[in-house]
């Protein structure tokens, strides 16, 4: 009879589709406590992101797709609390398997949640008023971001407001942090008046516990752009470099291209160029990545904008001119149209990697959470231990000195187990291993 | 350079198994092997490496594993024939191959064995499951039926 170690089921368990997962929960009282455990949730979803595994792309038309990825097969209509008839829901982001969707600042169906469509639990966001200064009523701009903020475990959906228009020093602007932690909105610093908005409602781009917006330094020019990184976790705003692009008339975008920040830079009836910032902050690995040229192997085009990279990687998924998607071979240019079943009229596509954060067991470390796991290791330690290690007999004398070694060794791979690493599970291991095995 | 090679004989490493069998491991083979890498810097010279955790027919597998990634065939080919090794053979024979590419700190064996049992799960009902990997249900009836209204729509 065989029992794998816990370290091991999870590590299978982590390989599994979330829907495998969720109908796993009936299996036993230790599986459903496993499944929704935060240690799992975490190590599927860093599974995932690394081997891009249960990724799906996500379409927004006049309503929400989702399509498996990199399968690319077929288009189904999303499933979603704020979904009405024709009405375009705005993606703000997505991020770790959640997406931040948004009808307006209203309540509701006219408001804005942070939704798993994997597990299919929402949360809803307050609403929060606008506080019109004098001489105001609207704003000038008004966008979002949704993200993770890594130090306190917490996602965090920001908005900023400027207000502006042709008189000089008639300026204000309102910064806004909701954390899902708290459940609640919070006004932050202000955002640096030098900086304006480029786009009217344009999401932040999240990359590396920040989120991106291009600013520019004069209302409505073209000229001196810049990225803002408004910070999650000390929620100020700092200037990410741009990379030394050839001059001439630009048009400068961001997007996020696995995992990193990219740079769009279309050069108008020339070419489109894409830029990824290869280490977060530092100018010099910005890296051009390719340029798609004007009528050549796409034809003419208004714009691409990169999606996602190919499991080998050798090619990249382009939106094209909110009408189709392209695999776009980076070595050889060669262009290859994509045909999606059921596909809508007008599409824009982000990407979304299917996990179980948000799940049905708090994922954050709060108060309440952090009893509950009290409670559980004080029930766990009254119960048996698990003997997971295979006992060997028939040790011969001479073998004494290099097991011990070898026990030193077996150690400080657990130590730094760069492999599975154990942890708090032994514990978990306790109250699992009576009814949670794999056994033969 | 090819000549000087094949007149060199390759070094070998003799490895021993629980059931005190012993092997002789082209070196580079061996080496995959996180765990006998450390091992090999703490005992000197020809001594015999001792792997107390695995079983000689386990061992052989896992050599002839080791073997094969370290030959010329594109490693996608020589993956994908091992995975449908893994995913034909006995259970009882892929849980002690996890065990041991585990213990001996060998990545891509234990990715591939976790990923078959893995591939093994995905299109099982939680009683197939229950069954194939013998776990006794403590659910009561209603908290099993509670967790099923939840997630209704997985089922479908």
């Amino acid at each position: 009879m065989v029992d794998l170690p816990m370290v091991l089921i999870m590590d299978i368990l982590s390989r599994l589709p979330v829907i495998v997962l969720l109908r796993f929960r009936c299996v036993s009282k230790s599986w459903k406590y496993l499944i929704d455990d935060s240690d799992l949730i975490n190590l599927h979803l860093q599974h995932s992101l690394e081997n891009t595994t249960n990724h799906a792309m996500v379409i927004r038309s006049s309503y929400l797709y989702l399509v498996n990825f990199p399968a690319l097969d077929e288009a189904v209509v999303m499933d979603h609390p704020l979904k009405y008839d024709s009405l375009s829901t705005l993606v703000v982001g997505s991020c770790n398997g959640l997406l931040c969707l948004s009808n307006g600042e209203g309540r509701g169906k006219e408001g804005t949640i942070v939704y798993n469509p994997a597990t299919k639990k929402r949360r809803e966001l307050p609403v929060s008023k606008i506080n019109y200064p004098e001489y105001f009523t609207c704003p000038e701009r008004l966008v979002y971001g949704f993200g993770y903020d890594l130090a306190n475990d917490d996602y965090k959906v920001v908005r900023i407001i400027q207000f502006y228009n042709d008189i000089p020093d008639f300026y204000d602007s309102e910064v806004k942090v909701f954390s899902l932690k708290t459940s609640s909105w919070r006004r932050v610093q202000d955002f640096p008046p030098e900086y304006y908005l480029s786009f009217k409602r344009q999401s932040g781009v999240y990359v590396n516990g920040c989120l991106h917006w291009m600013v520019i330094l004069k209302p409505d020019s073209d000229k001196s752009k810049l990225i803002v990184a408004f910070d999650l976790t000390s929620e100020d705003c700092k200037v990410v470099p741009l990379p030394n692009y050839s001059a001439g008339e630009v048009h400068l975008t961001i997007e996020v291209l696995d995992q990193h920040l990219c740079l769009l830079i279309n050069y108008p009836t020339i070419r489109s160029e894409v830029w990824v910032m290869k280490e977060y902050g530092v100018q010099e690995s910005w890296t051009k990545l390719f340029a798609v040229m004007q009528g050549d192997t796409i034809g003419p085009f208004e714009y691409v904008r990169p999606i996602a990279f190919s499991k080998d990687g050798s090619k990249v998924l382009l939106e094209q001119d909110l009408s189709k998607f392209i695999w776009f071979d980076v070595e050889t240019q060669r262009a290859e149209r994509v045909n999606i079943c059921g596909m809508p009229s007008h599409p824009e596509a982000g990407m979304l990697v299917e996990s179980l954060v948000l799940g049905s067991r708090k994922t954050h470390h709060n108060k309440k959470s952090n009893e509950r796991r009290r409670l559980a290791s004080a029930n766990i330690a009254a119960l048996p231990n698990s003997s997971t290690t295979h006992v060997v007999s028939g040790r011969t004398p001479d073998f004494d000195n290099v097991t011990g070694n070898l026990k030193k060794n077996q150690e400080a791979l657990d130590g730094n187990q760069n492999i599975r690493k154990k942890g708090k599970r032994d514990n978990l291991e306790g109250f699992l291993s009576k009814g949670f095995k794999l056994k033969l | 350079m090819a000549s000087s090679s094949t007149s060199e004989q390759k070094k070998k490493i003799r490895l021993k198994s629980a059931d005190n069998e012993l092997f002789d491991v082209d070196e580079d083979a061996a080496l995959q092997s996180e765990t006998i890498k450390n091992l090999l810097q703490e005992i000197s010279g020809d001594q015999i490496v001792p792997l107390p955790n695995v079983t000689s027919k386990i061992l052989a597998k896992v050599i002839e594993y080791c073997s094969n990634m370290c030959e010329l065939d594109p490693i996608i080919s020589v993956n994908k024939q091992w995975e449908s090794f893994f995913k034909n053979c006995d259970q009882d024979t892929l849980f002690d191959t996890i065990l041991a590419a585990n213990y001996l700190s060998i990545k891509s064996l234990l990715d591939l064995t976790c990923k078959c049992v893995a591939d093994m799960m995905k299109g099982k009902t939680p009683e197939e499951i229950r069954e194939k990997f013998h776990i006794v249900n403590d659910l009561t009836s209603e908290e099993e039926a509670k967790i099923r209204a939840e997630i209704s729509w997985a089922f479908e």
